[in-house]
């Protein structure tokens, strides 16, 4: 249970160190292919402006040009596309993974490898809409962080999790003054006692259980998801579904949300 | 052992409003207060991520531009998540480098 991480803390317990002023650079062999990309392993990292430059300077339609076809134009694409994830990962994972940490290297190499191929699995569907380079720092950060959730989150289970669900209810008290006074007391609980019902009644167990396991007991959505046999979009779109229902049953019943909010924070 | 959960859960009583603890109520009602029926979802935001961490980086109001981006990051822990790193990314890239 030590595993489990409250919905307004990060993984920071995994992170001791500082960042470095900038990008630690990866030096980049001069031949490269996408084999030797896959089996590189990172020799040094150095600091250097002149790598950056060179490899910013593609515009996206360049990038698009270069990683479309093979050839060497595509490897040094790639091979340029690989050091900037690499240096990238300090600063993505600065939160939650010092690059000081062991395991950091081997999430980097991991993270940058399965970017370039995700990148050029879905060339097609880049829209322009913004920088090629972050839309590829997009890729990397959503494949890094999905890695450190389902490790930091793989030993737990669901059942685990719901077991001591979400506390005994209580006098209403997590908002409320120290005494608000007779009258406002019972009008609280009377408020809290509807909006009890009102959950018990209109949640499924399947739409409490993940309200509980991501809002309270603060487990990704990603890894309910993978724990109830869905994805993280119609898990999204369960507990949405929810939320529409419970405020237009509170509505219909006469209950404004800000009302409700106000009462306990009066 | 798997077997004598799921019949457990099966035959477990659906919770009665007594079982709805605080943390729940809280948190519902939290979540209530941003909800709307216009959302987006996690795959929604993250196809309009680069693009609204961008406009933060320039200094735009990208809340202001791309306020279903602004509310599904308001609502999704693991989006914001994403999106505060690649923040952090755009951050670092536009700072000058120090010579060596």
């Amino acid at each position: 249970m030590n595993r489990q991480r409250n919905s307004d803390q990060n993984y920071e317990t995994l992170y001791s160190g500082s960042l470095p002023e900038s990008f630690p650079v990866v030096k980049i062999p001069k031949k490269t292919s996408e084999a030797s990309i896959k089996n590189a392993r990172i020799p040094h990292i150095l600091r250097s402006q002149s790598i950056i430059a060179a490899m910013s300077d593609r515009t996206n339609e360049q990038w698009l040009s270069d990683l479309k076809n093979p050839g060497p134009q595509r490897e040094a694409a790639l091979a340029d596309l690989h050091a900037l994830v690499l240096q990238a990962m300090p600063y993505a994972l600065s939160r939650y993974l010092s690059p000081d940490n062991p395991q950091f290297n081997a999430l980097a190499e991991e993270t940058a490898q399965e970017t370039l191929l995700r990148v050029l699995d879905r060339l097609g569907t880049f829209e322009g809409r913004s920088q090629f380079t972050t839309w590829v720092y997009k890729i990397a950060v959503h494949i890094a962080l999905s890695e450190l959730r389902r490790r930091r989150w793989r030993d737990v289970s669901l059942d685990e999790l719901l077991e001591d669900a979400d506390g005994q209810p209580t006098e209403p008290g997590w908002m409320s003054t120290p005494d608000p006074g007779p009258e406002a007391r019972a009008e609280q609980r009377d408020a809290l006692e509807r909006v009890r019902r009102i959950i018990a009644e209109e949640l499924t167990d399947k739409q409490r259980n993940a309200v509980i396991a991501i809002g309270i007991k603060g487990m990704p959505m990603e890894e309910v998801a993978k724990r109830m046999r869905t994805n993280r979009n119609a898990l999204y779109k369960l507990m949405f579904d929810a939320r529409l229902r419970l405020k237009q049953r509170l509505e219909n019943e006469g209950l404004e949300v800000e009302d409700l909010m106000n009462l306990f924070e009066a | 052992m798997e077997m004598l959960t799921f019949f457990k859960r099966w035959f477990k009583p659906r919770p009665g409003p007594q079982e709805v603890g605080d943390a729940l109520v809280r948190k519902m009602l939290l979540s209530l207060k941003v909800t709307s029926l216009d959302e987006l979802t996690c795959e929604d935001t993250y196809a309009l991520l680069d693009q609204f961490a961008e406009l933060v980086a320039n200094g735009e109001d990208a809340a202001c531009l791309m306020p279903l981006v602004k509310q599904h990051l308001d609502l999704c822990g693991e989006c914001y998540e994403e999106y505060e790193a690649l923040e952090q990314i755009l951050v670092a890239a536009n700072k000058p480098h120090p010579k060596l």
